[in-house]
Parts: structure tokens; C-alpha cells; sequence
């Protein structure tokens, strides 16, 4: 069996070797091809591992625990440290899963004073000669569960027992917990950048293959004619590249690794090879192998030998240059040259989509570079408060945010010493918690980060919508449908003209008192109008604050003094089918349900609001009266320094965080804040993920594979007109013999270059900017949509990307056609000057 | 019903192309049958269909219409793949011009069909052995085809059609770039191999000396195949049209 498919390997590898080291010329392109795509693919996958290792090294850095219960009671921390529970079930078996490693306690306002605690817990397996818990990455999700399941979940119902009902407990599972998510995220995303890689992959060898398929159907012919089937075809060109792929895999795979050391060396990562990746490699490049083969063999395979054998037989004319010829006598070579592009069209519009594309897809890779930069630093919350929704007296109001803000003072007296290292005297000013970000009424907001320091309802979940004057939405915007001017007449008249309808729209309340925090979070954007007065007056319900944009696109044209009426549904005539979705439900909601209206005067329009429905900031009462709703506030936001607000240089550290969720656990236990009732905050780790997406260094890893990308262009236009012009030589030999001389051969290839030149600049010109809209579309709008996280890009060009690209496919549109230039005039004065072929005998 | 007395059958063969309007007819119902193991020559002037004819009855061309019957089996409605391995198992090709592949060495062009075939080592060394004697190329195995001359070349390709011993050889002009010494030779050994091993020849000639050494001959004309002289009757001369 071995000896059989040993002696099967060793006769094909064999002769695919023979064919691609005797003619490596050929082959040199492939060479650099899969080396590249080697280089790619080992890259990504090195990368991918080594993320995982470094994102567990920081959390284990980071955390030392991986659960947390806040705010227990005395009864329930004795519960949880004494572990011994018979009467609860609790056995022996899963007994010392879980260890105690930090216990907190403060004294709780709302009960009494009695003492509050919070746990710290790490699961694991307690080695009794060592007395330390061995961690077992598989065990401690199940230790998890086990304690969720006996432990916790017995939390409350300890209470009437012992003491009063305990609303403020909460629990968080840490990321040390999480990793094994994040490591299955990562994966997802790993699995999901190979696929792509795949396709590219894929798609750069199908491209130069073809090229090279073109130049020799000749000998795909040949092989047909002496019983080369499909499969045969597919072995024959299968080793070829495999061949050429086990030559370059060494060498990839040491420069990949390399090259992504080199990435991870500036953070002091300590790098791990993950011999798996190896086999991953190899896998890859041989599917990618397999996969740019299979194709065109199989389209040849579908022809006749003869159809590919003629084309050798008419090489000398390269296609029917018969309009040429005719040619020959008006301004030769120029008309000539120029008629040749125009009848090597397919050629020339293949090679030039190919090789720029290229360029595009570097172009892409640097945008999507900056923006996973952007997309790090964009402010996201530290905490989050959660304030007990059926308490009345629960809402967010100016005290509270004084507090909250107030940390800053004892943040700066305790890191006093930190502080007044730095040069600009932060001891002083600093800020550690920059923002407070107030949302409420619970709502549920799909996917919405929902900025905007407001109560806030979504449209559709109340069955209501907004009417817009036609005139205020742009042309071609979508989303909408319209609203016939008759049909609306029915319904809603006190606006004259035609109208179009969305229910992609947000109601946001606001009031005087937290309008000074909305004015400042609303400074960030782009606005016209003045909306500072309007909200600080109660008199001004019948006006609203309005973005313009649905899924970060700008849809509307608003200007101030414009209106917009939005709906209240008061009654049902008919039922609407629950299973209607989009436009369809929307139109059946307003022809079946009642509505009453009311109409908004715009005070200020904020252009590049990032959101995925519109904002619209009214006062509380006409908030109230669209919505049904009380404004109260339920839910806050609570940001933390972040570096890129200021140039100081100072940067909140583990320590420091640690300092800030407790100040602000201990601000709502303390007596001051015992009208609150129950408040849960909650530390989002906002700080530790961005120091593990830093630590990723995928921008890094986006610029090197971008430029590795660039790199593929050249190949495919050298290529791709070596071949092509070695083809013409025969041609050109031909012209020769009917009286051109070689100046008009110069003359051609030069016009060749030169076209090609300017055509690639134009196209890359083009590409780019769609790659740029493109990609500026995708993460704008496409990927919020399955993300729900709404970032608001700034579109534009990457000159310096643009230039590269530019000056690139310019340079190799002429350099490409100088060297069979060169090669020929070469190989034509060598015969001259006695080289000769051989006669026959 | 296929009759598998002979070789080569054709029914009714039409190939049409397209050019800018017109549409011309290559070949039009031609009708053939050749028996086993006999020489049918086809000849004609340039332009009239014969090559094109010889082309679609080895399967490497199509027909608009008509039936194509080998030892048997109908090609016609073969796909791709499997013509391609019963092209490689029946059928032997030589080209006017040798078509060698630049790359490989004269073995390795001669043993082309063989790895298409994945004939294994030991079946074809009896033939190779006899094929490098018969056609005088010991000498020249190891070289390029750019080292061997016109003749040489010919000779190889000849090898390479009959390496895999076929039933049927089609000949497309076999020596029509060779100069009358080495076509006389070239032609002299082609014959002389299919007599031993006693293949079907249909050979594509404009030289009607080479054409009087077949069993029969065709004429093409203007896409009209129609039978010339028929030796195999006594060398009496008898024209018809199918």
C-alpha cells in the first residue's frame, strides 16, 4: 500500500519538479505567488495563537478572581465562606471548588448599617499538600456552575430567614472567566479572516494561472490529444504547484514567524510557537493549491484539444491582426499600437482589474488598520449603574452626578503622588471619570449603545413612527416608504405637502436639569442651530433636537425651523399580522391602528450623530405625551480617563480602577445615598480589553499584511506582459518583414508602456476610491448592523495608501513592458551578431 | 447498430463555422467506414475539410452533427472525460507539425501518453524498446526538442503516437514539413510499424504518392468526402460518392 502510493507520489512530484526547476522562469511567478500567500496565511495564524496566549497572560495578570459577589449580606457571605451546607444538599464531591481570595466590607445605609461584603472567588481545585487552588482551564466552567447552582442561587431565599430581602446583591463573572469565550471569539474571527484569505488566496493563483494557462493551451492540448482527462489534467498542474508550495513553505514559515516576532517584540510579548500552526499551513496552501487549480482545469478539460492546439498554430498572429495591417500605412506605429490595445481588450481590461485590485485591497487593509485603531480608542463605559426601575425616587438627577464626579477629588488626594509627576500639574485637574452618560425607561434598544444621556424609547416598540416632509429626505435615501398625500390627508393633515414615514427613530428625554450634560455630549457633533436656550426653558415642548442620519448614513436634509410629526397609537381597528416585518408591518400598523400626532418644530439638527435610528430629544412632557412613558433615568454610563483625551501621558492602571469601583460602590452603600433604594454598578472591563486589543497588535498585523498584499501586484504585471509580449515577438517579427524597422518596434513598446501606464492610473484611481467608500460603508454601516455598536467613521481617502498604489500600478504598467522590451531588442542583436537556431538534418 | 467489424464509422458528419454572416461548411456528410487494420488515405487540396475532418473522427474536434463510431463505441456521445481516456486507450495522433512539447526530452515526449494513462513502468517498456530501435532515435532520447531536427522530431512524435500501442492512428499530413528524403523515411517506418502490429491508419495527405501506398483513398472536396480508388479490390480503380 505504501510502496504503491509511495512509488504514485514519487513518479508525479518527480516530473512536476523536473517541469518547474527546468523551466523556473515559468514558475518564478508562482514561486513568489504562494510565498506571499504562505507569508499571509502564517502571518494571520501565528498571530491568532499567540493572541489568545497573550489575551490569557493579561487577564491573568489582570484578575486573580473569576467571579464577584457584591454587596452580600452577613448571612450570605457566612453561606458562601463556610462551605459546608447538608441542609442545602451540598456534598462532598465538588467541596473546595472555589476560594475566597478577597473579601470587602462596608457598612450598608439602607439596612441598618449592618456590614455588606463582596467576594472575591476564584474556582479550582484546592491541592491539600500545597494548600493553593490548581487552576484547570476545562474544570472551571463546571466549578461555575456548580457553585451558581448551590451556592448562589440559595442567596436569597437565606434572607427572609435570617434578615430583610437583599436587592442590592449582584454578581459578575470576570474575564479570567470569560477567556474561554474570548478565546471562541477569537477563533470565530480567526476561522472567518482564513476564509477570506482563502478567497483571496485563492483568487491570486486562479488570476496568475490563467495567465500562464493562456500562454500554453498548447500543451494542455498535446496532453488531451494523448488521453488526458479532467482529472489528469488537474494531477499534472496539481504537483506542479505543490511542488513549488513545498519549496516555499520553509521559508514562509520562518519569515512568517519572523515578521510577526518582530510585530510583538515592541510590547515585550513573550513568544510561543504553536507547532499546530504548521499543519494549519500546510493545509491551507494545499487547499488553496488544489482550489486555484481545479477551475481552469476543469473549463480546459471541457474543450476540444484542437480549439487549444490552434492557438499555437496561429501564434506567429497573435489574434487576427488583419485591421492592424490595414493600419500600417496611417501613422505607424501609433494607430497601430493603439488599435492593438483596443484588440488585446480582454487581455488588457483582465490584467488591469487583476493586478489593481491589488492595490485596492492594500488600500483596504490600511483603512480597516485605522479604523481597529480608531475603534480601540473609541470611549466606551468603565461602569455601569443600574438604578431599581420600580422605585420612583430612583432617577438620575444633578446630585447624583455631583457624586459621581466628586470621586475625582479623592482620586486626586489619593494618587496625589502620581499626579504631581506629571508636568502639567494633574494633581490639580485630573479627571478620572470624564463623563457620565444617563439612559433610561428600560426599553429595549436593539444593539444600540444608545449615547445621548437620555431616557430613551425606540420607535417601534411602541407601535409608533415619524412623519417626514418629503423635501427633507435626500434622494435615494431608503428606509422609507412613501406616504401617499392622499392617504395621509386621512390621517395626519396639519402639515401640507407629501410625506415619507420611518420608524427607525429614537425618543430621548431631556430636561432642564441634565441639559448641561446633554449640551456638552451634544458639542462633540456637528450641529446646526442653537439648541442650549430651547432646553433650558420648560416653555419648549413643541420642539425637538433631530439627527439626520439611520445607520450612520445621512438621510435627511432637516434645517432648523422644519417639522416633523411623530405618532402615538391610541386604538386598534383591525389586528395587524404578527408576522409582518419592515416596511410591510409599518404600512399595515398606520392603516390599522389609531394614531394621534404631534408635531415637532426642529431647534438644531447634529449631523454626524452616530446612531442606528434617528435621535429625537424632546422635553420630558412631550416625551411623556408621545411615548406614554415617565423619563425616569435607570441606567448610567460611567467613563473613565482614557489616554486619548489628553496628551498629559498619565493612564489609569489596574490600581486605579480598582480605586474607582470601589468609590463609587461605597458612594451608593454610604448614608448619604440611602434614598436611592437599590443600586447595582457593575465594572464592564472596559480598561483590561483595551489593553488586550492593544496587546493584539492587529493594526500592526493589517499594515504588514497590506503591504504584502501590494506586493502581488507587481508579480501579476510582470507576469502577466512578459508572457504577453513574449507571444508578440512573432508578431512583431512579421510587421518587420513588411518594412517596419526597429524604431516602430521601439515605438510600440513604448506606446504599450505608456498606455498601460495611463490606464492603470486612471483605474487605480478608481478602485481605490471605491475600496475606500467601500470599506468606509462596511464599517459604518454594515458591520453596526450585526453588531449593534454604532461608531460614527469619518469617510476618507488614505493619500499616502492612494499614492503608493498609484505611483505602483503606473510604474509596473511601463516597467512591465520594458523588460520584454529589452529581452527582445537583447535576443535580436544576439542574432544578429551570429546566434543562430539549428537546421535541419 | 454499431458494427464492430469496423474501425471507424461516420454518419452523416457535418462541421459548419461561423464567419462575421456566413456560415461555412468544413465538412458535409461525410460517411466513412474503415475496417481493421486497414490504410485509408484522405486527400484533397488546402481548405477543402480533410484535416478538420480527420480531427473530429479522433475526437479532438466537434461535430455540428452526425455520428462518430471507434471499434465500437460512439465518441459522439462521449463527454469530455471519458473521450479523453478512450482517445488515450484506442487512438494514436501525429500532427503535421511534430507538436512536441519544448520543455521535455525526446523519452519524456516519447512516454507522454503513458503518464496520461498511468500506464504502469512495466507495460510499455516492450514498445518503447521496440519504437527507439525501429525509428533510430537511441541516440537522441535525452535530448530537447530544439536539439533534434525536423525529421528527428517527426519521428519521435511518431513514437509517442504508438507508444500506448493504439488501434487506430490518425495521421494529419505526417510528413508535410519534411523535405521528400526524410518524408520517404519518416513515412517508410510509420508504415512499416503499423504493418507489424497491424493498426488502422487514416492518414490526411496533399501528396499522392504517399496516398497511393493506402488500401484506400478519399477525396475531400470542398467538405465532400468521396471515395477515389479502392486497391483493395485487385488495384481496380472504382470512384463513388457516398
Amino acid at each position: 500500500m505504501f510502496e504503491r502510493l509511495w512509488e504514485y507520489l514519487s513518479r508525479h512530484v518527480k516530473i512536476a519538479a523536473k517541469s518547474v526547476f527546468l523551466n523556473f522562469k515559468q514558475y518564478c511567478c508562482f514561486f513568489a505567488a504562494i510565498f506571499i500567500i504562505q507569508l499571509l496565511y502564517g502571518m494571520m495564524a501565528i498571530s491568532a495563537t499567540n493572541n489568545n496566549t497573550v489575551a490569557y497572560q493579561q487577564i491573568a495578570e489582570t484578575y486573580e478572581y473569576h467571579y464577584v459577589l457584591y454587596n452580600l449580606t452577613q448571612s450570605q457571605e457566612r453561606y458562601i465562606a463556610e462551605y459546608d451546607h447538608p441542609e442545602y444538599g451540598i456534598t462532598d464531591e465538588l467541596k473546595g471548588t472555589y476560594q475566597i481570595v478577597k473579601t470587602v466590607e462596608r457598612a450598608n445605609a439602607n439596612n441598618n448599617y449592618q456590614p455588606e461584603f463582596d467576594l472575591y472567588i476564584r474556582f479550582g481545585k484546592l491541592d491539600r499538600k500545597t494548600n493553593k487552588m490548581v487552576l484547570s482551564a476545562d474544570k472551571v466552567r463546571e466549578y461555575c456552575n456548580h457553585f451558581e447552582e448551590k451556592y448562589v442561587a440559595n442567596l436569597n431565599s437565606l434572607e427572609p430567614k435570617y434578615d430583610s430581602s437583599n436587592p442590592n446583591f449582584s454578581v459578575e463573572k470576570t474575564l479570567l472567566l470569560e477567556y474561554e469565550n474570548r478565546v471562541a471569539s477569537n477563533n470565530a474571527g480567526f476561522w472567518v479572516i482564513t476564509l477570506l484569505l482563502l478567497v483571496l488566496s485563492v483568487f491570486l493563483l486562479m488570476s496568475i494561472f490563467n495567465i500562464r494557462l493562456n500562454q500554453y493551451k498548447f500543451t494542455y492540448g498535446v496532453y488531451m490529444t494523448f488521453g488526458a482527462d479532467f482529472k489528469m489534467l488537474f494531477m499534472t498542474s496539481f504537483w506542479e504547484m505543490f511542488v513549488i508550495m513545498i519549496t516555499m513553505f520553509v521559508p514562509a514559515t520562518l519569515i512568517s514567524t519572523l515578521v510577526v516576532f518582530l510585530i510583538y517584540l515592541p510590547s515585550g510579548f513573550k513568544f510561543a510557537f504553536d507547532a499546530w500552526v504548521i499543519l494549519k499551513l500546510f493545509v491551507f496552501s494545499l487547499v488553496v493549491v488544489a482550489l486555484a487549480v481545479v477551475m481552469p482545469m476543469r473549463v480546459t478539460s471541457m474543450r476540444r484539444p484542437m480549439s487549444l492546439i490552434i492557438t499555437e498554430d496561429n501564434s506567429n498572429l497573435v489574434s487576427s491582426p488583419r485591421k492592424s495591417f490595414n493600419l500600417l500605412g496611417k501613422k505607424f506605429p501609433v494607430h497601430y499600437e493603439m488599435y492593438s490595445i483596443w484588440r488585446f481588450r480582454k487581455y488588457n481590461i483582465q490584467l488591469l482589474s487583476t493586478a489593481i485590485v491589488f492595490c485596492a485591497l492594500f488600500i483596504c487593509g490600511l483603512y480597516l488598520a485605522n479604523i481597529y485603531t480608531t475603534g480601540i480608542d473609541y470611549p466606551r463605559p468603565q461602569f455601569e449603574i443600574s438604578i431599581n426601575t420600580n422605585n420612583t425616587t430612583s432617577s438620575y438627577n444633578s446630585e447624583m452626578s455631583e457624586t459621581i464626579l466628586g470621586i475625582n477629588e479623592g482620586f486626586r488626594t489619593e494618587f496625589a503622588e502620581q499626579l504631581e509627576k506629571e508636568e502639567k500639574g494633574l494633581s490639580e485637574t485630573f479627571q478620572a471619570i470624564t463623563n457620565i452618560e444617563a439612559t433610561g425607561n428600560a426599553t429595549p434598544v436593539e444593539g444600540d449603545l444608545d449615547f445621548g444621556q437620555s431616557p430613551t424609547t425606540e420607535a417601534k416598540y411602541i407601535t409608533s413612527f415619524m412623519l417626514v416632509n418629503k423635501k427633507n429626505v435626500k434622494f435615494l435615501a431608503s428606509g422609507f416608504f412613501v406616504y401617499d398625500k392622499k392617504e395621509a390627508a386621512s390621517v395626519y393633515n396639519e402639515v401640507p405637502g407629501s410625506y415619507k414615514v420611518t420608524n427607525s427613530v429614537v425618543y430621548k428625554a431631556v430636561s432642564p436639569h441634565n441639559a448641561d450634560d446633554l449640551i456638552q455630549f451634544l458639542s462633540q457633533y456637528k450641529h446646526d442651530g442653537n439648541y442650549e436656550d430651547i432646553l433650558k426653558s420648560d416653555d419648549t415642548t413643541e420642539y425637538c433636537i433631530i439627527g439626520d442620519s439611520i445607520s450612520n448614513i445621512s438621510k435627511f436634509n432637516f434645517k432648523v425651523g422644519d417639522t416633523v410629526a411623530v405618532s402615538t397609537k391610541t386604538g386598534e381597528i383591525t389586528p395587524v399580522d404578527s408576522n409582518l416585518t419592515g416596511k410591510t408591518l409599518l404600512r399595515r400598523q398606520i392603516k390599522n391602528y389609531n394614531y394621534s400626532y404631534k408635531t415637532l418644530t426642529i431647534c438644531a439638527v447634529i449631523k454626524d450623530i452616530p446612531s442606528g435610528s434617528v435621535p429625537v430629544y424632546m422635553l420630558n412632557d412631550a416625551y411623556k405625551e408621545v411615548t406614554g412613558r415617565e423619563p425616569y433615568t435607570t441606567l448610567l454610563n460611567v467613563y473613565t480617563h482614557s489616554v486619548d483625551y489628553g496628551d498629559d501621558g498619565f493612564v489609569l492602571q489596574d490600581e486605579h480602577i480598582d480605586y474607582l469601583e470601589n468609590e463609587l460602590r461605597e458612594a451608593f452603600s454610604a448614608d448619604s445615598r440611602s434614598m436611592y433604594g437599590a443600586i447595582k454598578v457593575k465594572n464592564l472591563n472596559q480598561s483590561a480589553e483595551k489593553a488586550i486589543d492593544e496587546d493584539e497588535h492587529y493594526n500592526e498585523l493589517f499594515i504588514a499584511i497590506s503591504v504584502l498584499i501590494l506586493c502581488i501586484s507587481p508579480i501579476i504585471w510582470f507576469f502577466s506582459q512578459i508572457l504577453f509580449y513574449f507571444k508578440r515577438e512573432k508578431e512583431f517579427n512579421i510587421i518587420q518583414s513588411m518594412g517596419a524597422n526597429g524604431s516602430d518596434i521601439r515605438k510600440i513598446y513604448l506606446l504599450g508602456g505608456i498606455s498601460m501606464s495611463v490606464l492603470s492610473f486612471i483605474v487605480s484611481i478608481l478602485l481605490s476610491y471605491v475600496a475606500s467608500y467601500l470599506m468606509f460603508y462596511a464599517v459604518n454601516v454594515v458591520i453596526p448592523g450585526f453588531t449593534g455598536e454604532y461608531i460614527r467613521y469619518t469617510f476618507y481617502m488614505p493619500w499616502y495608501a492612494l499614492v503608493i498604489s498609484v505611483v505602483m500600478s503606473v510604474a509596473c504598467g511601463f516597467f512591465s513592458v520594458y523588460i520584454p522590451y529589452k529581452s527582445y531588442f537583447n535576443n535580436r542583436y544576439s542574432l544578429e551578431n551570429g546566434g543562430g537556431g539549428k537546421d535541419d538534418e | 447498430m454499431a458494427n464492430t467489424e469496423y474501425m471507424l464509422q461516420t454518419e452523416s458528419v457535418i462541421k459548419q463555422y461561423r464567419q462575421s454572416d456566413s456560415v461555412i461548411t468544413a465538412v458535409n456528410r461525410a460517411n466513412i467506414k474503415i475496417e481493421k487494420g486497414e490504410f485509408v488515405a484522405i486527400i484533397g487540396s488546402s481548405g477543402s475539410g480533410k484535416s478538420t475532418f480527420l480531427h473530429i473522427c479522433a475526437g479532438l474536434d466537434r461535430a455540428n452533427a452526425g455520428r462518430i463510431i471507434i471499434d465500437g463505441e460512439e465518441i459522439t456521445k462521449m463527454g469530455a472525460d471519458e473521450l479523453g481516456r478512450f482517445r488515450g486507450e484506442k487512438m494514436g495522433f501525429i500532427y503535421q507539425k511534430h507538436h512536441l512539447i519544448p520543455q521535455f526530452t525526446a523519452l519524456e515526449n516519447i512516454l507522454l501518453p503513458t503518464v496520461m494513462c498511468n500506464k504502469p513502468d512495466a507495460s510499455y517498456q516492450e514498445s518503447l524498446r521496440e519504437l527507439v530501435e525501429c525509428l533510430g532515435l537511441g541516440e537522441r532520447l535525452h535530448h530537447l526538442p530544439s536539439e533534434l531536427s525536423g525529421g528527428q522530431c517527426q519521428r519521435v512524435a511518431i513514437a509517442r503516437a504508438l507508444i500506448n500501442n493504439p488501434q487506430i492512428l490518425f495521421a494529419d499530413e505526417p510528413t508535410g514539413n519534411l523535405d521528400r528524403t526524410n518524408a520517404e523515411e519518416v513515412l517508410r517506418l510509420l508504415l512499416k510499424i503499423r504493418e507489424t502490429r497491424g493498426q488502422t491508419l487514416m492518414m490526411v495527405t496533399h501528396d499522392l504518392a504517399i496516398a497511393e501506398k493506402a488500401d484506400r483513398i478519399f477525396r475531400m472536396d470542398n467538405g465532400v468526402l468521396s471515395l477515389d480508388r479502392d486497391y483493395i479490390g485487385g488495384n481496380k480503380k472504382t470512384i463513388y460518392t457516398y
